[in-house]
């Protein structure tokens, strides 16, 4: 426990959010940009710093320790509050916390758009009424000088939830209990339901409230079978000392894992439990959908890899089967689903679906590799439909809010940087090597081919039909990317853009910077798989190697 | 290897990526300097990939025959993926040296070329860029020890293709490959640059992926991806993963999987549909990606998986399916192509069909070799192998040659050439020479390679014979076709355009202006502003001719050298590397014995080459007026330009119902089932709240009645429960 890292990593954000606050109040909208900044950076760096001391990183503080009865009381306590980074939680909190340090900066220029154009749709009225026009408060925006008070408590606000949505989900991967997981999986959503509230776009409102309902119901389906099993295994520690390890549910087992796959495949967003998303996704202000889409929906991945390897004695191959199916369904639909789109930020939203249907048929894979795979995918998502977002972001802001793929086209003559850096996230996506996107999908293909080949039975059969499959969907994935690349970037130039400029280094820096990473990890795949992989071959139940 | 020369095979591939990505920071320091670095990284590369038949750390691998795997950088462990335990590696043996060699030497002259073909042109940072990372993947992939590595290098070559064919991503008129306003079924046939892009990397994906697949059910398990380990695998145990595979009968799918990748990346049936179309790329890119290497990846994958295939089992029966489908697919597509190539009139398109078709001989010289092991395994591999250097070299002159060709005639039509053999030497007696080579016509490169591999495909004998009869066919259709194009461009009558450029002394200044007819026709009315040069019809800079006739010059020496010993010394290279493979042939070709299948090869070659001297040289018969005045004939002449309307079906097959399904999946089932439950759900809420909300009358007597009568109930409750 040195230096309480985890502690720190999830608590100064937390501490900070107040503070944040106060910064945007008194200093304005940049001085609160960079304060966010920092605060993730130094959390990212906590968390960065701890991998380094071991594998795994375990810390323990007193939170629930007394008995709640005595006697032959069935339940005798909650249990402590643990944090725990090994090989599987490092991957997915250092990939949200680098996703949001980024877009803590590339806030800055999207919120200066997106609060002005709140403000001049809130004061149209006014404006008209003065004959004022809305050019001179924007022009202000752009140079952030003098930012009215109540401008000011909007960025306030932003930047608040914005750090306290970011340790929320950071809380979560940590999280060694299951009170204490469910504590912050809420935590993450309110915040994220106030942002969309907020500074969405559309009926923002109404939208918000789906979101909520959606993934409230989801996680209420969860915390059923996390009182189930805590319950019954008298503990609700599942990691670290102490740790829970395959109670015997009886014939309450069936109803757990229901319980957990359908409310995490909600935030995973499966095929049928998908809708919420293309809504919140499509109309969160950009930088939050660059983090609900690649950090936030992908912990459901990790919470199943958790419960699963708690729950079953045993590699679970008709289960997996079972889930593997619902994730090739989850590729093609989202994919199919993407092609059919204009709203640029919609056809995100329907690709991260699709690419949620990889995580989910690398857990089903039940083997190492596919787990492994499934780990690496959220990185490699995270990374390319984080910068495929911003891009989005970039173009709606130079562009004066523009989202309808018609009318853009011959973009990469305006956008030269931006268009690179598209170009290397849509690669991601398709898991082209030399992006991470290909170490992910080739170990999880891996997986699936894998109990494919192995010859055991009919079993065996399905699995080599629903692996091919699977690599099948990357096609999809690959037309609507490429597709998208064309219609946005390539081919002649609308007049209307023809003045277009490039970004300022606020957006345009996190974007190159996430490419690079995207680049960086699919040539030296190591930097996941080494820290990944001892992980992932120790995990019980003990899974095809 | 205590120094550091072990390095050396590893830059070969590091320089020209390393190159490129300085290349684009040397771009600062203007235009000079960025292409300075992107060639002189070329050129290092090659002489680097040279050095390996010298160094004497290599030399005894590559001169002998034996395998070198490799995995030290500077003596030191080279890891890649240390948790995975797969280690990169490279390797160094005759097949991978002499390909890196051709690889490399072809590249470094089309970079040259570039310098005078692309002059002018905006953009050119990414165009040297993606060149040299073009020529760093393909290194790579030709290096590699192990299927991953290999695999990194395939993509990133197929996606340079598509960065390039799609260069000119604005998508004006002039840069369309096909003729606007053809079509087939109801399916243009004329594409935008970013939609032959498009295509192309699409199409090849879904042969990238059986290629993934098949590599995973072989890691599945052997658990490596490294080629030395798998075949040292099939010895260490009987249970290996090859038999392993064939018990759960997975081997041969598993291996016609991974000939779904070369399918793909080679353009072979029924995936050959992108390469026409990659026509609308810069022609230093044609002649770099689409002729002289990218698409040769396939016949060298078959070519590095073949001999694994042969060394897994002691009977042929088990590997004789994988064979005869890559003998089979690469005959029938050598004679598809062909066909295709007889009847288009656009010059690159030619070039793009010729190119499928000689790989498709490449293919079959591969696959005939597997079909009996013993007696000709090594004979078979070199054929395939000598036909795949030679094609890479005259292919990339002519298409260098076409490349100024088009430039200076305005035109991508070659009917809107003709005469031109006074006017342009240079280019004339260049592409003479590697057209001859391409019709098979002796002493030039292309007849010894591809007289071997018919005469390989005759002593496999058996369903071989089938396919022998098929090459030969092909090889009239190929000579026809190589005479009619130098036929329309250099003899004949000077057509409109050109008489149009020689007597206003215009020539085009952009060496890209590909346009159509009919804005040809506009550029003559509007004057000669599209075509700002001072010129009329003048001799390439020598930037570009110097690398063609050195290419048309090389294949004169191979024709020369390939009867004395260049063939021989090649094969028994070959035969002693695949001794070490496990592959105990003797390299076997006699000019003598196999002078039956060589000699009637030649024969229908010159029987082709009359046809199309008499049509399109002496034009004595015109072969136009004949297809048009017979009804057979014509509609012959329209499967063939419309590519046997195989392009159009796929079309109608996978792009149209795709798009148009997902739009019926989405405005039918996203929109009207899956998202009413949003609306409904809420509103089902508000209905139940609307009913209950009646009862809320904020009366108090009302309140009063209800209380009093849920108390009623209750006692009736519990005295009914109580009873019980």
């Amino acid at each position: 426990m040195v230096y309480a890292l985890l502690l720190q990593a999830i608590i100064i954000p937390i501490i900070a959010a107040p503070i944040a606050y106060y910064v945007a109040r008194t200093m304005g909208s940049r001085a609160a940009a960079w304060f966010s900044f920092a605060v993730l950076l130094y959390s990212t760096i906590a968390l960065l710093y701890s991998t380094t001391i071991g594998n795994p990183v375990y810390e323990l503080y007193p939170w629930f320790p007394h008995q709640l009865s005595s006697g032959t009381s069935t339940l005798s306590t909650i249990g402590n509050f643990g944090l725990y980074i090994d090989g599987i939680s490092a991957p997915f909190s250092i990939t949200i916390y680098i996703i949001c340090t980024a877009a803590a900066l590339y806030s800055l220029p999207y919120m200066r758009h997106r609060i002005s154009e709140q403000e001049r749709e809130s004061t149209f009225a006014t404006i008209q009424r003065d004959g004022g026009t809305f050019s001179e408060t924007e022009a202000e925006q752009e140079r952030g000088e003098r930012e009215s008070p109540r401008l000011r408590s909007r960025f306030g606000l932003y930047f608040a939830l914005f750090l306290l949505y970011s340790a929320g989900m950071v809380g979560t991967v940590l999280s060694t209990n299951l009170i204490e997981l469910y504590f912050f999986f809420e935590f993450m959503l309110i915040p994220s339901y106030f942002l969309i509230a907020e500074f969405g776009y559309g009926s923002r409102g109404r939208i918000s409230f789906m979101y909520l309902l959606w993934t409230h119901i989801g996680a209420l389906l969860m915390l059923l079978s996390f009182l189930a099993i805590g319950t019954v295994g008298n503990n609700f520690v599942f990691l670290g000392s102490g740790a829970l390890h395959a109670p015997s549910l009886g014939n309450l087992l069936p109803w757990v894992i229901f319980g957990i796959v359908v409310g995490l495949f909600v935030k995973l967003a499966a095929v049928g439990l998908h809708i919420w998303l293309p809504y919140a996704h499509a109309e969160a202000p950009t930088p939050i959908s660059a983090l609900l889409s690649p950090a936030m929906i992908g912990i459901g991945g990790y919470i199943i890899i958790r419960m699963f390897t708690l729950l079953l004695p045993e590699a679970y191959p008709e289960i997996g089967l079972g889930i593997a199916i619902w994730g090739v369904l989850t590729m093609f639909y989202g994919g199919i689903m993407a092609l059919a789109q204009d709203d640029i930020k919609r056809l995100f939203a329907y690709s991260s679906v699709s690419q949620m249907g990889y995580i989910i048929f690398g857990i089903g894979t039940t083997t190492q590799h596919g787990i492994e795979g499934a780990v690496f995918q959220f990185v490699s998502h995270g990374t390319a439909k984080g910068i495929l977002f911003m891009v989005a972001g970039i173009i709606i802001v130079q562009a004066g809010g523009l989202r309808s793929i018609k009318g853009m086209g011959g973009l990469s003559q305006r956008l030269p940087i931006t268009a690179t850096c598209a170009m290397i996230g849509f690669l991601g996506l398709m898991g082209f090597p030399e992006t991470n996107g290909f170490q992910s999908e080739w170990l999880i293909f891996s997986g699936g081919l894998q109990q494919g080949s192995s010859g055991a039975g009919p079993l065996s059969n399905y699995w080599l039909l629903v692996s091919i499959l699977a690599v099948i969907s990357t096609i999809v994935t690959a037309a609507y990317s490429l597709w998208t690349m064309k219609r946005v970037f390539f081919g002649r130039l609308p007049e209307s853009l023809s003045q277009v400029k490039e970004g300022s280094w606020y957006m345009l820096a996190p974007v190159i910077f996430l490419a690079a990473v995207t680049i960086l990890l699919g040539v030296l795949p190591g930097l996941i798989d080494n820290y990944l992989v001892p992980t992932a071959s120790t995990l019980t139940p003990p899974l095809l190697p | 290897m205590a120094s550091c020369t072990d390095l050396i095979p590893f830059l070969v591939w590091i320089v020209p990526i390393g190159g490129g990505a300085l290349s684009v920071l040397a771009a600062r320091a203007g235009g000079t300097a960025r292409n300075i670095v992107a060639v002189v990284a070329s050129l290092v590369s090659a002489l680097l990939a040279t050095s390996l038949f010298f160094l004497g750390d290599f030399a005894p691998y590559t001169t002998t025959g034996r395998i070198l795997d490799v995995q030290t950088l500077c003596g030191a462990q080279a890891t890649w993926i240390a948790a995975l335990n797969l280690r990169a590696g490279v390797l160094v043996d005759p097949l991978t040296v002499v390909l890196a060699n051709v690889v490399a030497w072809v590249s470094f002259l089309i970079m040259v070329y570039s310098l005078g073909y692309m002059k002018g042109e905006r953009n050119l940072t990414r165009y040297y860029f993606l060149m040299d990372f073009f020529i760093g993947n393909m290194l790579l992939l030709v290096m590699s020890d192990n299927f991953l590595q290999l695999f990194l290098g395939w993509e990133g070559v197929g996606y340079c293709s598509y960065a390039l064919i799609g260069f000119w991503h604005t998508d004006e008129e002039k840069y369309w490959v096909g003729t606007p306003g053809d079509q087939s079924l109801n399916v243009p046939e004329a594409y935008s640059p970013t939609h032959a892009g498009m295509k192309a990397f699409i199409m090849t994906r879904a042969g990238d992926i059986a290629f993934l697949v098949g590599i995973l059910l072989i890691f599945a398990y052997s658990r490596t991806f490294n080629f030395v380990s798998l075949y040292n695998q099939l010895h260490g145990s009987s249970n290996n993963w090859a038999t392993s595979l064939s018990s759960v009968g997975l081997f041969v799918p598993s291996a016609i999987l991974i000939f779904g990748g070369a399918i793909g990346k080679s353009a072979q049936f029924p995936l050959h549909e992108w390469l026409p179309d990659a026509m609308a790329g810069p022609t230093s890119v044609s002649a770099l990606i689409h002729a002289a290497t990218m698409v040769n990846a396939g016949v060298f994958l078959v070519g590095t998986v073949g001999p694994l295939y042969v060394a897994a089992f002691s009977t042929l029966s088990e590997v004789y399916p994988f064979f005869l489908t890559v003998a089979a697919i690469g005959a029938f597509t050598a004679f598809l192509a062909a066909t295709q190539a007889m009847v288009s009139d656009e010059l690159k398109k030619v070039l793009a069909y010729s190119t499928v078709s000689q790989i498709g001989y490449m293919m079959l010289g591969l696959g005939v070799a597997g079909l009996s092991v013993t007696s000709n395994f090594d004979f078979g591999f070199t054929a395939g192998f000598f036909h795949l250097i030679s094609q890479a070299l005259f292919k990339a002159g002519l298409f260098m040659c076409a490349g100024w060709l088009i430039h200076v005639t305005g035109s991508k039509y070659m009917s809107e050439m003709g005469g031109l053999r006074k006017d342009l030497k240079i280019t004339f007696y260049s592409m003479l020479i590697v057209g001859l080579s391409l019709a098979a016509i002796p002493p030039f490169s292309g007849f010894w390679s591809k007289d071997s591999i018919l005469a390989a495909a005759n002593q496999a004998g058996g369903a071989a014979y089938v396919l022998f009869a098929l090459g030969l066919i092909t090889s009239l259709i190929t000579a026809f076709y190589t005479f009619r194009m130098l036929g329309l461009i250099f003899w004949g009558p000077k057509s409109e355009n050109l008489q149009r450029i020689g007597s206003n002394h215009v020539g085009s200044s952009n060496p890209n202006a590909q346009e159509s007819p009919t804005t040809t026709a506009a550029a003559a009315g509007t004057g000669s502003e599209d075509h700002g040069g001072k010129h009329g019809l003048h001799e390439a800079p020598r930037s570009m001719w110097i690398p063609y006739s050195i290419l048309a010059g090389v294949t004169v020496a191979i024709g020369v050298a390939a009867p004395i010993f260049l063939e021989r010394d090649l094969g028994d290279l070959f035969s002693s590397y695949l001794t070490y493979w496990g592959i105990t042939s003797v390299y076997s070709l006699n000019y003598l014995s196999d002078l039956l299948p060589i000699s009637l090869s030649l024969a229908l070659a010159l029987i082709g080459a009359y046809i199309g001297y008499l049509g399109y040289i002496k034009r004595s018969l015109n072969l136009s007026v004949l297809v048009k005045s017979n009804s057979f004939l014509y509609s012959g002449y329209k499967f063939f330009y419309h590519r046997w309307y195989l392009n159009s079906i796929y079309y109608r097959l996978f792009a149209y119902p795709v798009e148009k399904g997902s739009r019926w999946l989405f405005e039918k089932f996203e929109e009207k089932v899956i998202d009413p439950i949003n609306i409904e759900a809420p509103s089902f809420g508000g209905a139940v709240s609307s009913i209950l909300r009646r009862i809320q009358t904020g009366i108090e007597e009302e309140y009063i009645f209800a209380f009093g009568l849920g108390i009623a109930l209750l006692i009736i409750i519990f005295a009914y429960i109580g009873q019980i």
